[in-house]
């Protein structure tokens, strides 16, 4: 009996460790830098600002002269859900909401050209992912999260080379660190295992370093058409840490699936652009996530059985006077997460956007943009949850994210 | 007719000798021939160089005076699979990961003009299909397949004739031949209750079951080249469908080393395939290309074996397939950056015609799509060299309605990388 609720506790702890902290219902890696991306929500063929670092480092060939980029988006999410029982009745009453639920997303970049027409490099710092999501701890959805504090450092260095007047290519090389710190209520799985003095929360922490890669082609046929094309590989993330309060650790294995990425940009009229980027995910890789808590519990997986993942998205912009851009975009996202593993930690779905914002030449040399997006994610109605501890449930949410950036050419 | 205990794991094994022959998700024949079809997914309206021979015989009038191609593509197969109980259990731990899989490409043709500014000829020898897979034989998927080695090699003859300045047409004859075998372990215990096989200690009951088949048969197919305008070029193919009748040798060793040996015959069928593509010049320098096959899988509803001597009482066999049709499109871009070098990138994606529970663990081909990038250089007058390197992700496989003995119901993904390699002279 005493080896049944072992078992049943890892799953529980499973639950928590190893999920993915996605803000979107897109990739791992957040793609929500920069105004042009947040306002015409394809940039892919034209990303002309420090971010090109990270949507297509071919890009970079954009950038004249020295560069240097700081942008910022801060993103606030909104959530109800209730709970199924076991009669299929929901409870409680009214909606659980969360107590918070926010992400915060900095990114540096500086490129430069060193006086050499052919080439750029540049170096980037952002947080690829930062959120805190936290549920009161009494909250019958306490089996599936109560809060969840989790970031993605990402360090990154490319090189661009403009290999004809109508050709460049980028490839680069980024450092991904990932903090987490995150906690549910005791379960019927998990408090076998659970001290007196850890109460009604089990809480972990965990943390690991891996890199990726990214290439990226961005061709100009013709003067108002241009092309872009990126792959960034995927890469085996690895996790170790405590369960606060017990003598256990553990070391958590998960995938970051590679990215697809194809956009075209054209310039089909005097101060009018239209855009549309086309995005996937390699989210099938991720059937099955692995803890190994050592001695007592050992090695434990759960299903997460992820599909594929998409998104495409198109955008206008509008030059209505000399050094003004506005933008207006739309996106559709289809999540890899199905309904039955499902858990409030990952508490995206399948969802649509609409972005608008603008960037201002303020100064010879500095551009300003702020940009916003709204996001609506589909409904969800879960009753056939395969979690160890079922989570059924009917889940509403929505995203509102908004950028500011700054860019300053030398 | 019933068959129980070894009669059916050589069913099994019987049905594996036409499904094995398909490395690709899409058609019988790999189409990755020459650097313009790998590196940008799409040939049939511009196929360049001698590879026309094998992509659109049309395209022969693309080429000019007298040329010797070479090319080589090698591919490296990654798979990844764990088989389900009849719990709905993962079994082992770990996956699976195959000892060895890989498959070539080789292609060697000439063509020349005659010294005639509208008729061209060519011959080609070449292998669409060369793949060879091995299973550990210390996992459970050892019950289900062991070796398999598949060999489709053709020798084609080439004419082409332009007809206008907006049309040309070719034609080919070929000559194929295939060779296939495939091995697997055999063990009553597993048979009685496939859950057996992720029992340890089971391993010195087993026997080897060994079957090969050859045959050869003859195809053909017509090609069409139109240029509308000039810097727009539309291409369309039809390749023949062939039945095939594969015939070699069945050998069973048992666990004590007795051992039974037979022939057999397997019929099959080569599906006939239709194919497109565009080719526009987009700006000075560009290219814009997309190619769409289609391949008329449908008629693999059943493969028929006969045995020339019975093998435990087993004569014969009947399989269903149930394939359905099969569809790859690719659309891709060339960039000419500099004088003498192109540059190119594609994307594809593929629908295989088989359906979940006939898809096999030495053969596992679901839907994939892929990626592409390629170089050509054009160093002297006459030479051509060119390199290109692809990708491709299969999709999932979550079988759990095998309908084999032991069921070869399991979950698993699968990749291949591809690098090529080709060298045109031109005298």
């Amino acid at each position: 009996m005493r080896k049944r609720s072992t078992v049943w506790a890892s799953w529980g702890l499973m639950l928590l460790l190893v999920a993915p902290a996605m803000v979107r219902a897109e990739g791992y890696l957040a793609t929500d830098f920069g105004v042009r991306r947040m306002a015409a929500r394809a940039v892919i063929a034209h990303a002309d600002d420090g971010t090109a670092m990270t949507h297509n480092p071919a890009c970079l060939l954009l950038l004249p002269g020295t560069t240097l980029y700081v942008g910022h988006t801060a993103s606030v999410g909104a959530m109800g859900l209730r709970v199924y029982d076991a009669e299929g009745q929901l409870a409680p009453a009214q909606e659980i909401t969360p107590e918070h639920w926010y992400g915060h997303l900095p990114y540096l970049a500086a490129v430069s050209d060193f006086g050499v027409p052919w080439l750029r490099i540049g170096t980037s710092v952002n947080l690829a992912r930062a959120r805190w999501l936290e549920f009161a701890p009494t909250a019958l959805s306490n089996v599936s999260l109560v809060n969840d504090t989790a970031w993605t450092l990402r360090w990154g260095t490319v090189a661009a080379f403009r290999i004809s007047p109508k050709f460049n290519l980028g490839v680069g090389i980024s450092l991904l660190h990932t903090r987490r710190q995150w906690s549910l209520g005791a379960t019927a799985a998990n408090s076998g295992i659970l001290p007196e003095e850890v109460g009604n929360l089990l809480e972990r922490e965990g943390s690991g370093t891996s890199y990726n890669f990214n290439l990226g082609f961005h061709f100009r046929p013709v003067r108002p058409l241009e092309i872009g094309v990126v792959f960034e590989t995927g890469t085996l993330m690895e996790m170790a840490g405590d369960v606060r309060g017990t003598s256990l650790t553990h070391t958590t294995s998960f995938a970051i699936p590679f990215q697809l990425s194809g956009g075209a940009r054209w310039t089909f009229a005097e101060h009018f652009a239209l855009a549309a980027d086309v995005r996937m995910w390699h989210f099938q890789v991720h059937q099955e996530e692995r803890s190994n808590y050592g001695a007592g519990i050992g090695e434990v997986g759960i299903p997460r059985n992820y599909e594929q993942s998409y998104a495409w998205s198109t955008g206008l912009s509008y030059l209505p006077s000399p050094g003004l851009e506005v933008m207006v975009g739309y996106e559709q996202e289809f999540s890899g997460a199905p309904a039955n593993t499902y858990q409030l930690v990952d508490p995206t779905r399948d969802g649509q956007s609409v972005g608008l914002g603008a960037k201002l030449e303020v100064l010879p040399g500095l551009d300003v943009g702020v940009g916003v997006a709204q996001t609506w994610f589909d409904l969800l109605d879960i009753q056939g949850s395969a979690l160890p501890d079922p989570f059924n449930a009917k889940v509403r949410a929505s995203m509102t994210e908004v950028t500011v950036d700054v860019q300053w050419t030398m | 007719m019933t068959f129980s205990g070894p009669c059916r794991v050589l069913g099994v094994l019987l049905a594996l000798l036409g499904g094995s022959a398909t490395l690709q998700a899409g058609g019988f024949s790999n189409m990755e021939f020459g650097t313009r079809r790998m590196g940008m997914f799409a040939v049939i309206a511009k196929p360049d160089d001698a590879t026309a021979i094998f992509h659109n015989p049309a395209g022969l009038v693309l080429t000019s005076g007298s040329t010797s191609y070479l090319s080589l593509a090698w591919w490296l197969v990654g798979a990844e699979t764990r088989l389900y109980d009849s719990e709905g259990a993962l079994h082992p731990e770990e996956n699976i990961v195959p000892d060895r899989a890989q498959a070539l490409n080789p292609f060697l043709g000439f063509t020349t003009d005659f010294g005639t500014r509208r008729f061209r000829a060519g011959i080609a020898a070449y292998a669409p299909n060369v793949f060879g897979t091995a299973l550990p034989i210390d996992e459970p998927t050892r019950y289900l397949a062991l070796d398999a080695l598949f060999i489709a090699a053709r020798f084609t003859t080439s004419v082409a004739y332009q007809v206008t300045d907006q049309l040309a047409v070719g034609a080919n004859v070929n000559l194929l031949t295939m060779y296939l075998s495939v091995a697997s372990m055999l063990n009553a215990s597993v048979l009685n209750n496939p859950d057996n096989k992720f029992k340890e200690g089971i391993e010195e009951y087993d026997g080897r079951l060994d079957i090969e088949g050859v045959d050869y048969a003859v195809s053909w197919d017509l090609g069409l080249l139109f240029e509308p305008t000039p810097g727009l070029r539309l291409g369309a193919v039809f390749a023949s469908g062939v039945p095939v009748e594969l015939e070699g040798d069945v050998t069973f060793t048992s666990a004590d080393g007795e051992v039974v040996t037979s022939t057999q015959k397997t019929t099959f069928a080569i599906p006939f395939t239709l194919q497109g593509g565009i080719n526009y010049e987009i700006a000075t320098d560009f290219e814009l290309a997309a190619d769409i096959r289609y391949w008329h899988y449908q008629v693999n509803q059943e493969q028929r074996t006969t045995l020339g001597q019975p093998i435990m009482g087993l004569t014969g066999l009947v399989s269903p397939r149930r394939y359905g049709n099969s569809l790859n499109i690719g659309v891709g871009l060339l960039h000419r950056f500099a004088p003498g070098w192109e540059v190119m990138v594609g994307y594809q994606h593929d629908w295989s015609p088989i359906p979940p529970e006939s898809i096999t663990v030495e053969n596992p081909n679901g839907d994939r799509h892929g990626v592409a990038t390629g170089v050509r250089w054009y160093p002297s007058g006459g030479l051509r060299v060119g390199l290109a390197l692809v990708r491709n992700w299969f999709e999932m496989i979550n079988n759990q309605e095998s309908k084999s003995n032991p069921p070869s119901n399991a979950k698993g993904v699968g990749s291949n990388t591809a690098l090529g390699l080709d060298l045109s002279w031109t005298m």
